[in-house]
Protein backbone atom coordinates (compact mmCIF):
# COMPACT_ATOMS: atom_id res chain seq x y z
CA UNK A 1 0.00 0.00 0.00
CA UNK A 2 0.74 3.80 -0.81
CA UNK A 3 2.60 5.10 2.31
CA UNK A 4 -0.55 6.33 4.64
CA UNK A 5 1.32 8.97 6.69
CA UNK A 6 2.21 11.20 3.80
CA UNK A 7 4.81 12.22 5.69
CA UNK A 8 7.56 14.32 3.52
CA UNK A 9 10.80 12.40 3.85
CA UNK A 10 13.24 13.05 6.26
CA UNK A 11 16.01 13.56 3.75
CA UNK A 12 14.61 16.38 2.37
CA UNK A 13 14.06 15.62 -1.24
CA UNK A 14 11.46 17.75 -2.52
CA UNK A 15 11.68 16.14 -5.85
CA UNK A 16 11.27 13.04 -4.52
CA UNK A 17 8.45 14.19 -2.25
CA UNK A 18 6.76 16.09 -5.32
CA UNK A 19 7.18 12.36 -7.49
CA UNK A 20 5.13 10.44 -4.19
CA UNK A 21 2.39 13.37 -4.36
CA UNK A 22 2.27 12.55 -8.01
CA UNK A 23 1.84 9.07 -7.47
CA UNK A 24 -0.55 9.27 -4.80
CA UNK A 25 -3.61 8.57 -7.02
CA UNK A 26 -2.65 4.54 -6.75
CA UNK A 27 -4.29 2.52 -3.90
CA UNK A 28 -1.42 0.27 -4.39
CA UNK A 29 1.95 -0.16 -6.23
CA UNK A 30 2.22 0.02 -10.08
CA UNK A 31 5.21 -1.97 -11.32
CA UNK A 32 7.42 0.83 -13.55
CA UNK A 33 7.57 0.01 -17.55
CA UNK A 34 8.71 1.97 -20.30
CA UNK A 35 7.20 1.68 -23.85
CA UNK A 36 8.48 2.72 -26.89
CA UNK A 37 6.29 4.27 -29.52
CA UNK A 38 7.73 4.61 -32.89
CA UNK A 39 6.54 7.48 -34.92
CA UNK A 40 6.28 6.51 -38.85
CA UNK A 41 4.18 8.43 -41.18
CA UNK A 42 2.83 5.46 -42.48
CA UNK A 43 1.92 3.77 -39.38
CA UNK A 44 -0.06 7.34 -39.09
CA UNK A 45 -2.46 6.21 -41.48
CA UNK A 46 -2.59 2.14 -41.61
CA UNK A 47 -1.52 1.53 -38.66
CA UNK A 48 0.83 -1.23 -39.39
CA UNK A 49 4.43 -1.89 -37.11
CA UNK A 50 2.87 -0.33 -34.14
CA UNK A 51 5.93 0.41 -31.51
CA UNK A 52 6.85 -2.30 -28.48
CA UNK A 53 8.17 -2.13 -25.03
CA UNK A 54 11.92 -1.44 -25.32
CA UNK B 1 17.99 13.20 -24.21
CA UNK B 2 14.80 15.30 -24.77
CA UNK B 3 12.63 14.96 -21.84
CA UNK B 4 8.90 15.69 -21.53
CA UNK B 5 7.08 15.48 -18.37
CA UNK B 6 3.39 14.77 -18.81
CA UNK B 7 0.48 14.10 -16.17
CA UNK B 8 1.00 10.87 -15.08
CA UNK B 9 4.68 9.72 -16.65
CA UNK B 10 7.59 11.18 -19.03
CA UNK B 11 8.39 11.07 -22.39
CA UNK B 12 12.02 10.79 -23.26
CA UNK B 13 13.28 10.92 -26.80
CA UNK B 14 16.65 9.96 -28.51
CA UNK B 15 17.84 12.84 -30.72
CA UNK B 16 19.05 9.84 -33.20
CA UNK B 17 15.61 8.01 -33.05
CA UNK B 18 11.66 8.52 -34.39
CA UNK B 19 10.19 7.22 -31.25
CA UNK B 20 8.69 8.21 -27.93
CA UNK B 21 9.89 6.22 -24.79
CA UNK B 22 6.96 5.89 -22.38
CA UNK B 23 7.43 6.27 -18.94
CA UNK B 24 4.65 5.04 -16.49
CA UNK B 25 5.11 7.21 -12.94
CA UNK B 26 7.27 4.78 -10.65
CA UNK B 27 9.21 4.60 -14.14
CA UNK B 28 9.54 8.25 -14.01
CA UNK B 29 10.56 8.12 -10.45
CA UNK B 30 13.13 5.24 -10.88
CA UNK B 31 14.63 7.50 -13.80
CA UNK B 32 15.11 10.78 -11.65
CA UNK B 33 16.76 8.78 -8.82
CA UNK B 34 18.72 6.81 -11.41
CA UNK B 35 20.22 9.53 -12.92
CA UNK B 36 21.09 11.50 -9.84
CA UNK B 37 23.55 8.34 -9.14
CA UNK B 38 21.24 6.50 -6.51
CA UNK B 39 22.15 2.99 -6.31
CA UNK B 40 19.95 0.60 -7.78
CA UNK B 41 19.41 -0.64 -3.88
CA UNK B 42 18.61 2.44 -2.69
CA UNK B 43 15.80 3.16 -5.12
CA UNK B 44 14.36 -0.57 -4.04
CA UNK B 45 14.92 0.27 -0.48
CA UNK B 46 12.73 3.67 -1.30
CA UNK B 47 9.81 1.92 -3.30
CA UNK B 48 9.84 -0.86 -0.32
CA UNK B 49 9.36 1.79 1.97
CA UNK B 50 7.10 4.23 0.15
CA UNK B 51 4.59 1.32 -1.23
CA UNK B 52 4.77 -1.29 1.32
CA UNK B 53 6.14 -3.78 -0.78
CA UNK B 54 8.81 -6.35 -0.18
CA UNK B 55 12.18 -5.04 -1.01
CA UNK B 56 12.97 -7.87 -3.31
CA UNK B 57 9.91 -7.24 -5.40
CA UNK B 58 10.85 -3.40 -5.58
CA UNK B 59 14.82 -4.39 -6.51
CA UNK B 60 13.68 -6.98 -9.20
CA UNK B 61 11.48 -4.44 -10.84
CA UNK B 62 14.04 -1.38 -10.53
CA UNK B 63 16.65 -4.04 -12.06
CA UNK B 64 14.24 -4.79 -14.40
CA UNK B 65 13.66 -0.98 -15.82
CA UNK B 66 17.78 0.19 -15.64
CA UNK B 67 18.25 -3.10 -17.78
CA UNK B 68 15.74 -2.43 -20.33
CA UNK B 69 17.32 1.08 -20.91
CA UNK B 70 20.59 0.19 -21.42
CA UNK B 71 19.24 -2.54 -23.89
CA UNK B 72 17.26 0.68 -26.03
CA UNK B 73 16.92 3.95 -24.34
CA UNK B 74 20.52 4.30 -23.55
CA UNK B 75 22.21 2.22 -25.84
CA UNK B 76 25.15 3.25 -27.80
CA UNK B 77 23.35 2.75 -31.40
CA UNK B 78 19.47 3.21 -31.47
CA UNK B 79 16.81 0.53 -31.72
CA UNK B 80 16.56 0.33 -35.32
CA UNK B 81 18.39 2.96 -38.55
CA UNK B 82 16.79 2.27 -41.82
CA UNK B 83 18.98 1.90 -44.52
CA UNK B 84 18.80 4.42 -46.91
CA UNK B 85 16.90 4.18 -49.79
CA UNK B 86 17.69 1.99 -52.68
CA UNK B 87 19.75 3.94 -55.78
CA UNK B 88 16.89 3.56 -57.98
CA UNK B 89 15.46 5.57 -61.15
CA UNK B 90 12.51 7.86 -60.27
CA UNK B 91 10.85 6.63 -63.61
CA UNK B 92 9.36 3.43 -64.63
CA UNK B 93 8.80 2.19 -67.94
CA UNK B 94 5.10 0.41 -67.05
CA UNK B 95 4.22 3.30 -64.94
CA UNK B 96 0.99 5.39 -65.93
CA UNK B 97 0.13 8.85 -65.27
CA UNK B 98 -2.74 9.80 -63.67
CA UNK B 99 -4.25 13.18 -63.46
CA UNK B 100 -5.70 14.98 -60.63
CA UNK B 101 -6.55 18.09 -58.42
CA UNK B 102 -6.51 18.33 -55.16
CA UNK B 103 -7.43 21.60 -53.31
CA UNK B 104 -7.22 23.50 -56.45
CA UNK B 105 -3.79 22.20 -56.96
CA UNK B 106 -3.22 20.36 -60.54
CA UNK B 107 -1.26 17.08 -60.08
CA UNK B 108 0.19 14.58 -62.07
CA UNK B 109 0.96 11.18 -60.32
CA UNK B 110 2.56 8.11 -62.51
CA UNK B 111 1.92 5.04 -60.71
CA UNK B 112 3.63 1.43 -61.45
CA UNK B 113 0.99 -0.73 -62.84
CA UNK B 114 0.00 -4.14 -60.97
CA UNK B 115 -0.74 -3.66 -56.84
CA UNK B 116 0.58 -0.26 -56.59
CA UNK B 117 -1.74 1.39 -59.23
CA UNK B 118 -4.44 -1.33 -57.71
CA UNK B 119 -4.02 0.01 -53.91
CA UNK B 120 -3.69 4.10 -54.80
CA UNK B 121 -5.61 4.93 -58.05
CA UNK B 122 -9.37 4.09 -56.62
CA UNK B 123 -8.48 6.72 -53.86
CA UNK B 124 -7.45 8.85 -56.38
CA UNK B 125 -10.59 8.50 -58.80
CA UNK B 126 -12.77 10.72 -57.70
CA UNK B 127 -10.38 13.43 -58.23
CA UNK B 128 -9.32 12.79 -61.82
CA UNK B 129 -9.25 15.42 -63.77
CA UNK B 130 -7.45 17.14 -67.12
CA UNK B 131 -4.28 18.67 -66.07
CA UNK B 132 -1.61 20.29 -68.75
CA UNK B 133 0.81 21.98 -66.18
CA UNK B 134 1.02 19.64 -62.99
CA UNK B 135 2.05 21.90 -60.03
CA UNK B 136 3.27 18.79 -58.28
CA UNK B 137 4.57 15.05 -60.05
CA UNK B 138 4.94 12.36 -58.17
CA UNK B 139 5.88 8.44 -58.97
CA UNK B 140 5.14 4.99 -57.12
CA UNK B 141 7.26 2.12 -58.11
CA UNK B 142 8.89 -0.59 -56.21
CA UNK B 143 12.72 -1.09 -56.23
CA UNK B 144 14.85 -3.64 -54.47
CA UNK B 145 11.99 -5.25 -52.90
CA UNK B 146 10.48 -1.61 -51.66
CA UNK B 147 7.90 0.66 -52.52
CA UNK B 148 9.27 3.92 -53.31
CA UNK B 149 7.30 7.59 -53.31
CA UNK B 150 8.87 10.78 -55.16
CA UNK B 151 7.75 14.55 -54.99
CA UNK B 152 9.04 16.41 -57.97
CA UNK B 153 12.15 13.79 -58.29
CA UNK B 154 13.13 13.55 -54.41
CA UNK B 155 12.48 10.64 -52.73
CA UNK B 156 9.71 11.49 -49.92
CA UNK B 157 8.73 7.48 -48.72
CA UNK B 158 10.62 4.26 -48.54
CA UNK B 159 8.08 1.36 -47.35
CA UNK B 160 7.46 -1.92 -47.22
CA UNK B 161 4.63 -2.44 -49.05
CA UNK B 162 2.10 -0.65 -50.83
CA UNK B 163 -0.16 0.55 -48.09
CA UNK B 164 2.60 2.40 -46.77
CA UNK B 165 3.31 4.58 -50.24
CA UNK B 166 -0.59 5.46 -50.30
CA UNK B 167 -0.46 6.42 -46.82
CA UNK B 168 2.36 8.95 -47.48
CA UNK B 169 1.80 9.78 -50.90
CA UNK B 170 -1.91 11.08 -50.23
CA UNK B 171 -0.37 12.56 -46.71
CA UNK B 172 1.75 14.76 -49.24
CA UNK B 173 -0.31 15.52 -51.69
CA UNK B 174 -3.20 17.00 -49.50
CA UNK B 175 -0.31 18.98 -46.85
CA UNK B 176 0.23 22.39 -47.44
CA UNK B 177 3.94 22.58 -46.65
CA UNK B 178 5.50 20.17 -44.17
CA UNK B 179 3.21 19.13 -41.27
CA UNK B 180 4.04 18.83 -37.70
CA UNK B 181 2.21 15.26 -36.19
CA UNK B 182 -0.18 12.75 -38.03
CA UNK B 183 -2.57 10.65 -36.71
CA UNK B 184 -3.99 6.94 -37.84
CA UNK B 185 -7.50 8.50 -37.30
CA UNK B 186 -10.53 9.46 -38.77
CA UNK B 187 -11.76 12.92 -38.42
CA UNK B 188 -15.05 14.52 -38.28
CA UNK B 189 -16.42 17.96 -37.25
CA UNK B 190 -13.43 18.95 -35.52
CA UNK B 191 -13.45 15.06 -33.58
CA UNK B 192 -10.27 12.82 -34.54
CA UNK B 193 -11.48 9.23 -34.31
CA UNK B 194 -8.35 7.42 -33.64
CA UNK B 195 -7.71 3.43 -33.30
CA UNK B 196 -5.93 0.73 -34.70
CA UNK B 197 -7.10 -0.93 -38.29
CA UNK B 198 -10.38 -2.10 -37.84
CA UNK B 199 -11.27 -0.51 -34.50
CA UNK B 200 -15.28 0.80 -36.49
CA UNK B 201 -13.51 4.33 -37.03
CA UNK B 202 -14.03 4.58 -41.03
CA UNK B 203 -17.69 3.36 -40.17
CA UNK B 204 -18.09 5.90 -37.72
CA UNK B 205 -17.05 8.46 -39.76
CA UNK B 206 -18.97 7.82 -42.81
CA UNK B 207 -22.13 7.84 -40.49
CA UNK B 208 -21.51 11.36 -38.85
CA UNK B 209 -20.96 12.28 -42.88
CA UNK B 210 -24.20 10.97 -43.65
CA UNK B 211 -25.15 12.91 -41.06
CA UNK B 212 -24.49 15.97 -42.00
CA UNK B 213 -21.14 16.96 -40.00
CA UNK B 214 -18.02 18.19 -42.28
CA UNK B 215 -15.89 15.33 -42.88
CA UNK B 216 -11.96 15.88 -43.11
CA UNK B 217 -10.13 12.49 -43.30
CA UNK B 218 -10.74 8.97 -43.07
CA UNK B 219 -7.54 7.04 -41.63
CA UNK B 220 -4.97 9.62 -42.00
CA UNK B 221 -5.05 13.32 -39.73
CA UNK B 222 -2.81 15.59 -41.30
CA UNK B 223 -1.67 18.03 -38.73
CA UNK B 224 -0.19 21.34 -39.92
CA UNK B 225 2.52 23.75 -38.42
CA UNK B 226 -0.50 25.13 -36.09
CA UNK B 227 -2.22 21.68 -35.09
CA UNK B 228 -4.91 22.83 -37.72
CA UNK B 229 -6.24 19.33 -39.07
CA UNK B 230 -5.92 19.28 -43.13
CA UNK B 231 -8.73 18.05 -44.64
CA UNK B 232 -8.04 14.97 -46.90
CA UNK B 233 -10.41 14.77 -49.94
CA UNK B 234 -9.67 10.87 -50.84
CA UNK B 235 -12.24 8.27 -50.34
CA UNK B 236 -12.97 6.38 -47.30
CA UNK B 237 -12.82 2.46 -47.44
CA UNK B 238 -15.15 0.60 -45.73
CA UNK B 239 -15.10 -3.55 -45.27
CA UNK B 240 -18.08 -5.18 -46.33
CA UNK B 241 -19.24 -5.23 -42.70
CA UNK B 242 -20.35 -1.76 -42.64
CA UNK B 243 -22.19 -1.63 -45.99
CA UNK B 244 -25.36 -2.44 -44.74
CA UNK B 245 -24.96 0.33 -41.91
CA UNK B 246 -23.91 2.72 -44.70
CA UNK B 247 -25.52 1.94 -47.79
CA UNK B 248 -29.23 3.53 -46.90
CA UNK B 249 -27.64 6.79 -45.97
CA UNK B 250 -25.48 6.67 -49.18
CA UNK B 251 -27.55 5.93 -52.08
CA UNK B 252 -24.84 5.58 -54.48
CA UNK B 253 -22.33 3.15 -52.30
CA UNK B 254 -24.17 0.00 -53.19
CA UNK B 255 -23.65 0.53 -56.76
CA UNK B 256 -19.98 1.39 -55.99
CA UNK B 257 -17.50 -1.25 -57.36
CA UNK B 258 -16.37 -4.17 -54.88
CA UNK B 259 -12.29 -5.04 -54.60
CA UNK B 260 -10.03 -7.20 -52.07
CA UNK B 261 -7.94 -6.12 -49.34
CA UNK B 262 -6.28 -8.28 -47.19
CA UNK B 263 -8.99 -10.75 -47.48
CA UNK B 264 -11.95 -8.83 -46.99
CA UNK B 265 -14.39 -7.40 -49.65
CA UNK B 266 -14.06 -3.40 -49.55
CA UNK B 267 -15.99 -0.61 -51.11
CA UNK B 268 -15.03 3.11 -51.21
CA UNK B 269 -17.42 6.09 -50.56
CA UNK B 270 -16.33 9.22 -51.85
CA UNK B 271 -16.46 12.13 -49.21
CA UNK B 272 -18.10 15.42 -48.96
CA UNK B 273 -15.10 17.08 -47.92
CA UNK B 274 -14.64 19.97 -45.39
CA UNK B 275 -13.07 23.34 -48.06
CA UNK B 276 -10.29 24.46 -45.15
CA UNK B 277 -8.66 23.66 -42.19
CA UNK B 278 -9.82 22.64 -38.89
CA UNK B 279 -9.20 23.03 -35.04
CA UNK B 280 -9.37 19.78 -33.46
CA UNK B 281 -12.02 19.79 -30.47
CA UNK B 282 -11.62 16.34 -28.84
CA UNK B 283 -9.50 13.56 -29.47
CA UNK B 284 -11.47 9.72 -29.44
CA UNK B 285 -9.84 6.22 -29.24
CA UNK B 286 -12.96 4.50 -31.08
CA UNK B 287 -13.10 0.79 -30.90
CA UNK B 288 -16.46 -1.15 -31.69
CA UNK B 289 -16.52 -4.32 -29.69
CA UNK B 290 -19.94 -6.16 -29.98
CA UNK B 291 -21.83 -6.87 -26.88
CA UNK B 292 -19.88 -4.18 -24.99
CA UNK B 293 -22.27 -1.70 -24.87
CA UNK B 294 -21.31 1.97 -25.80
CA UNK B 295 -19.25 4.09 -23.54
CA UNK B 296 -17.15 7.40 -22.99
CA UNK B 297 -14.24 7.36 -20.55
CA UNK B 298 -12.14 10.27 -20.16
CA UNK B 299 -8.05 9.47 -20.74
CA UNK B 300 -5.32 11.22 -19.33
CA UNK B 301 -2.15 12.31 -21.50
CA UNK B 302 -0.07 9.99 -21.11
CA UNK B 303 -2.54 6.85 -21.40
CA UNK B 304 -3.62 8.67 -24.98
CA UNK B 305 0.20 8.37 -25.78
CA UNK B 306 -0.44 4.51 -25.25
CA UNK B 307 -2.92 4.57 -27.18
CA UNK B 308 -1.26 6.25 -29.75
CA UNK B 309 1.24 3.79 -29.55
CA UNK B 310 -1.35 0.92 -30.56
CA UNK B 311 -2.63 3.04 -33.49
CA UNK B 312 -0.28 4.56 -35.10
CA UNK B 313 1.59 8.06 -35.12
CA UNK B 314 4.21 10.37 -36.29
CA UNK B 315 5.35 13.72 -34.95
CA UNK B 316 8.27 15.68 -36.44
CA UNK B 317 11.35 15.11 -35.15
CA UNK B 318 12.67 18.15 -33.25
CA UNK B 319 12.42 18.73 -29.55
CA UNK B 320 10.09 21.94 -30.20
CA UNK B 321 7.90 20.16 -32.36
CA UNK B 322 7.62 16.94 -29.60
CA UNK B 323 6.78 19.46 -26.93
CA UNK B 324 3.94 21.58 -28.92
CA UNK B 325 2.61 18.49 -29.73
CA UNK B 326 2.41 17.39 -26.13
CA UNK B 327 0.69 20.55 -24.82
CA UNK B 328 -1.44 20.50 -27.93
CA UNK B 329 -2.45 17.31 -26.54
CA UNK B 330 -2.90 18.30 -22.80
CA UNK B 331 -4.99 20.85 -24.33
CA UNK B 332 -7.82 18.99 -26.10
CA UNK B 333 -10.20 17.14 -24.38
CA UNK B 334 -9.34 13.49 -24.57
CA UNK B 335 -11.31 10.40 -24.54
CA UNK B 336 -11.74 6.22 -25.37
CA UNK B 337 -15.17 5.43 -27.09
CA UNK B 338 -16.13 1.58 -26.99
CA UNK B 339 -19.00 1.00 -28.57
CA UNK B 340 -21.52 -1.45 -29.93
CA UNK B 341 -24.45 0.83 -31.14
CA UNK B 342 -23.98 2.56 -34.48
CA UNK B 343 -26.60 5.54 -33.94
CA UNK B 344 -25.77 5.88 -30.05
CA UNK B 345 -21.82 6.62 -30.82
CA UNK B 346 -23.14 9.05 -33.89
CA UNK B 347 -25.08 10.56 -31.13
CA UNK B 348 -21.61 10.77 -28.62
CA UNK B 349 -19.86 12.25 -31.15
CA UNK B 350 -21.95 14.55 -32.37
CA UNK B 351 -22.46 16.04 -28.71
CA UNK B 352 -18.72 16.36 -28.39
CA UNK B 353 -18.78 17.82 -31.90
CA UNK B 354 -21.78 20.69 -30.07
CA UNK B 355 -20.07 21.01 -27.28
CA UNK B 356 -16.82 21.85 -28.73
CA UNK B 357 -14.92 25.28 -27.74
CA UNK B 358 -15.63 27.45 -30.35
CA UNK B 359 -12.18 29.51 -31.81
Amino acid sequence: MKNENNQPPEDGKSDRREMLQKLGRFAAYAAPFTILAMTKKADAATGHGPGRRG
Amino acid sequence: MWEFPVDQGLVLVRPDFDGFYLLNSTAQLVWREWREGISVAEIAAGLAADFGIAVEVARRDVEATVVSWQAGLLAPSPPSVLPPPPAVEVEKADARPFDCVVHGNAMRVFLESGEVWDEIAPRLDPLRAEVTLPARTFHVRTGAGRVLVFRDGACIGDEENAAGARAILLQAMASRGEPAAILHAGGCGGVLLAGHTHSGKSTLCAALMGRGVPYYCDDSAVLDRDFQLTPMPFPLMLRSGSWPLIEGRFPEFGKSPVYRRWGSDIRFLTPRCAPAAATVTALVFVRYLKGAGTQLAELTVFDSLLALQRSGFWVEHSPETIARFLAWLAEIPRYTLQYEDLPAAEGIILDLTAHAPRP
